[in-house]
Formats: structure tokens, C-alpha cells, sequence
């Protein structure tokens, strides 16, 4: 335990760099997703051929090739990106694209009546997506998307192959000082440490993201209980 | 005669090779309730989809209350479909909301009513058909039949000017047809226009002003329902009824 309160200030550093890089990729992959999943169901085909190509291609590659991608392919096309604006970019790209195949399932998974009775009743298309596919998809789109971002936030560790100083950098960092100053190895210490704080971090995560659902489920479960055969398909 | 409430003239609907409708003409007056018979596939479901918009004819035109509107003018559709409401098959109400708020949402948003009016109106109508104490639960809770009746209160909720019902009663228990249809006289006696697409033969016979009888996508026969039923005039009806009577 010594090794890690002595070097406790580098590790609140490379969690502070983790949670930086998690937040802005989990708000940015959630809004890439939702945009490109809408857009995925629109009428003009060519939105739709084109946010298929995006997202067939991302997630056809590798996380880690694809932040290997955009750290050494930005300073080629001349943006200075710094490795945690690589990191940040690869990720998003990545889990927008992911994000975005979850959104266009949930909103597929609405039944085609649903749409059509709101357009019998003069709705127009923004509200019939606002008010009535949306709130019914995003009980299926909720705890895939849960999965996505907890599975992004263990992503952020990659950050320390180019070079980001996140905690499982930081963690490495001072296993190294250990053992050339003081001559012995903390590795399993340390890594049971960072261990320890990747689990509790994405619990958290879990936690906020279940009790959400569990809002939005309450309607839904009694629902099933009541509903006996007469229930809609949902 | 004053101009009628919904004319279609010219209508035809290819799905590829099949055609669903063949220079179908109909014409739909204010207080008319007009039924819509004929075998599965003979394109009654596809004409009534016709007259609001949900599905787009291959050519011909269509007139609501004396507009023309361009068949492909989604716009235009979305600005008269207030006023041509349409009660489905199988009830669609949104799961998600309550009853009350699946009546008031379009209403509210194309600026019918305010919010505390449009409550005002749907509860008036849901006690007019038995479902004032159903007003806060969600769909999932009634049965089919009172899904139904929501569904054509919600319809109503929006005062359309005409009401299109695409086979009302078949996805319901023996039992409950009786309730929703019921309803749907009651709408007729206080003169409400309707169309409706049914296989309830005795409800076209005594509620109908005007009987249709289509085949493969054509109207065969058309008249007051009383002398359609009794002395068909073309064969194909003839046998479309003995076949009813016999199942």
C-alpha cells in the first residue's frame, strides 16, 4: 500500500486524465450515435448509404489500429493533434459508429404501425420521432448503449500506447520508478490498485446507467404485468 | 348535390406488376357513412390508406373538401390529415403514453386546443364511451376492445372532418366487437362522415348510407346497402355474400 500513497499524486493525475478523455468520449460518441442513427433512418437514400459506409467501416477496424490511425495520420493532413486529441477522436469515432448502429436497431425495433398512426393523426415527422419511435427505442437502445460505454471507458487505457498519461500509464510509470530506485517490484500492487479503480469507475458508470433504465422500465414492466395477452408487442 | 367532403377520381395503385387499384372513383359526402366491402387483397384497405395519404397512388387525383392536393406534397398531406382521421385495424395506440395523453398530444400540437382544453374534450369523450375511469392508465392495461374505443375517441379528439376506419372490429374478440361497433353508430346518428373498410356485414346493412363493393382492385357495385345486399346486381357480389352467409 506504501507504493501508492507515496506516488499518490501521480495516480490522481492519470485518473484525472482518464475521466477527461472518458467523459468527452462517452458525450461525443453518445451524440455521434444518436445523430447517425436517426440519419440512418431517414428518407433520402444517399444519407443513408453514406452513414452505412461510416459506420460498416469503423466497425470493421480494430479500436487500437484506428487510434493508431488518427495519432500518426493527423499531423500528415496537417492537424497538430496532440496523443490525448488522438485518443479522444479514435475513440468517439469508434463508439459513434458502434453508438449508431445500437440507436438505428432500437428505433427499427418500434413497430411500423406506431409511425403510421401518428402520421394518421397529422403529426409531423420531427414530432412522430420525438414523441413516439424515440421514448419506445430508447428502452431497447438504453442498456446495449450501456454496455458501449462502459467498453469505452476500459478504451481509454489504450491512450497509453501513444503516449497519454491515463492511470494505467501513470500506473506503469511508477512501477518502473519502484524498481530502479528502490530495487524492488510493485508491479502486482499497483496494478491490483488500478485494477481495483477501472472496476469501481465503470460500476459507477453501470449504476447511473441502470437506475435510468430502471426509470424508464417501471412504465414498461407493469405494463407486462397488467397486460396480459391484449399487449402490444413491444 | 352539394361538392363532396372527399373525391377521389382516376385512382390506380401498381405494387410492381400487381395492381392494388384500377381507375378506382369515389366520392364521399358530409354525413355519409360509407362502407367498404369486398374479398382480402381486393384493394379496400389500400383505397382508404389512399385518402389520407398513407400510402401514395400511382396516378389519379385526389379533392378534400374542395382542395386538390398534390399526391406526392407530403406537406399538404400532414396539413389535412387533422382533418381526416383514421382508426386502424390493430388499435396502434402509443404504449408509452397514457390514454389521456395519447389523445391530447396531436391535438395539442397542431394547435387544436391547449393543453387543459384538449383534457377537457378527451375525457368528455372517453365518458362517452364508458372509458372515463381508463384515463391515466397505459394501453397495455384494456383490452382490445377498449384499446379500440380509445383509438376512435383519439381520432376523434383531433374534430376531424371525416373518419377513415381500416377494418375496425377484425382484430377483436366476438365480445368486444359489439362494444366498438356501437360506438361507431353512435358516431353515425350524430351524423359524423365515415368511411369504413369492414367485413361486418350487418353493420354496413343497417348503419351504411352507401355500400361499396370492390374486386381486384375495382369498384363492382355500389348503391344503398339495403338493395346491394338483398338483389346484387353483379354475380361476383352475389358470391362474395353467399360465401359470407356460409361461414
Amino acid at each position: 500500500m506504501n507504493v501508492i500513497l507515496a506516488n499518490w499524486p501521480l495516480f490522481l493525475d492519470g485518473f484525472w486524465q482518464t475521466i477527461k478523455i472518458g467523459i468527452v468520449t462517452l458525450i461525443a460518441s453518445t451524440v455521434i450515435g444518436f445523430v447517425l442513427g436517426t440519419l440512418a433512418m431517414v428518407r433520402p437514400w444517399w444519407v443513408r448509404a453514406l452513414v452505412k459506409v461510416y459506420v460498416e467501416f469503423l466497425r470493421g477496424v480494430p479500436l487500437i489500429v484506428n487510434i493508431f490511425f488518427v495519432f500518426f495520420g493527423a499531423p500528415l493532413l496537417g492537424l497538430p493533434l496532440s496523443p490525448y486529441g488522438a485518443v479522444v477522436l479514435g475513440l468517439s469515432l469508434w463508439g459513434g459508429a458502434n453508438g449508431a448502429e445500437i440507436v438505428r436497431g432500437g428505433l427499427q425495433a418500434v413497430p411500423r404501425h406506431q409511425s403510421q398512426s401518428a402520421r394518421a393523426l397529422g403529426l409531423k415527422e420531427w414530432e412522430i420521432f420525438w414523441f413516439i419511435l424515440l421514448p419506445q427505442a430508447l428502452r431497447g437502445i438504453l442498456p446495449a448503449f450501456a454496455g458501449l460505454l462502459t467498453l469505452l471507458i476500459q478504451s481509454t487505457t489504450l491512450g497509453a500506447l501513444v503516449g497519454v498519461s491515463e492511470m494505467l500509464a501513470m500506473g506503469r510509470l511508477v512501477v518502473e520508478r519502484t524498481t530502479v530506485m528502490e530495487g524492488s517490484d510493485p508491479a502486482f500492487q499497483v496494478y491490483t490498485f488500478v485494477l481495483v479503480a477501472y472496476f469501481l469507475l465503470c460500476s459507477a458508470l453501470t449504476w447511473c446507467t441502470r437506475r435510468w433504465e430502471r426509470r424508464l422500465g417501471a412504465v414498461g414492466a407493469r405494463r407486462r404485468l397488467l397486460g396480459g395477452g391484449n399487449a402490444p408487442a413491444i | 348535390m352539394p361538392e363532396p367532403l372527399i373525391s377521389a377520381r382516376g385512382l390506380n395503385r401498381h405494387y410492381g406488376a400487381v395492381q392494388a387499384l384500377v381507375d378506382v372513383d369515389l366520392d364521399v359526402h358530409a354525413g355519409e357513412v360509407v362502407s367498404i366491402i369486398g374479398p382480402s387483397g381486393s384493394g379496400k384497405s389500400t383505397l382508404i390508406r389512399c385518402l389520407n395519404g398513407l400510402e401514395i397512388p400511382t396516378s389519379g387525383t385526389i379533392t378534400i373538401d374542395g382542395q386538390p392536393i398534390g399526391l406526392r406534397d407530403h406537406r399538404a398531406w400532414t396539413r389535412i390529415r387533422p382533418d381526416v382521421g383514421m382508426v386502424f385495424q390493430d388499435y396502434t395506440l402509443f404504449p408509452h403514453l397514457t390514454v389521456l395523453r395519447n389523445m391530447t398530444l396531436a391535438p395539442v400540437r397542431r394547435g387544436r386546443a391547449s393543453r387543459a382544453e384538449a383534457e377537457a374534450n378527451a375525457m368528455e369523450l372517453l365518458a362517452k364511451v364508458g372509458l372515463a375511469d381508463k384515463a391515466h392508465v397505459h394501453p397495455a392495461e384494456l383490452s382490445g376492445g377498449q384499446q379500440q374505443r380509445v383509438a376512435i375517441v383519439r381520432a376523434l379528439a383531433m374534430k376531424p372532418k371525416v373518419l377513415l376506419f381500416d377494418e375496425p372490429t377484425s382484430a377483436l374478440d366476438p365480445e368486444t366487437i359489439r362494444d366498438v361497433l356501437e360506438v361507431m353508430q353512435q358516431l353515425a346518428r350524430e351524423g359524423m362522415t365515415m368511411v369504413v373498410v369492414t367485413h361486418e356485414i350487418g353493420f354496413a346493412g343497417e348503419v351504411g348510407s352507401r355500400l361499396v363493393f370492390m374486386e381486384r382492385g375495382r369498384i363492382v357495385e355500389e348503391g344503398p346497402p339495403r338493395q346491394l345486399l338483398e338483389r346484387p346486381a353483379s354475380r361476383r357480389l352475389a358470391d362474395f355474400l353467399a360465401h359470407l352467409i356460409r361461414h
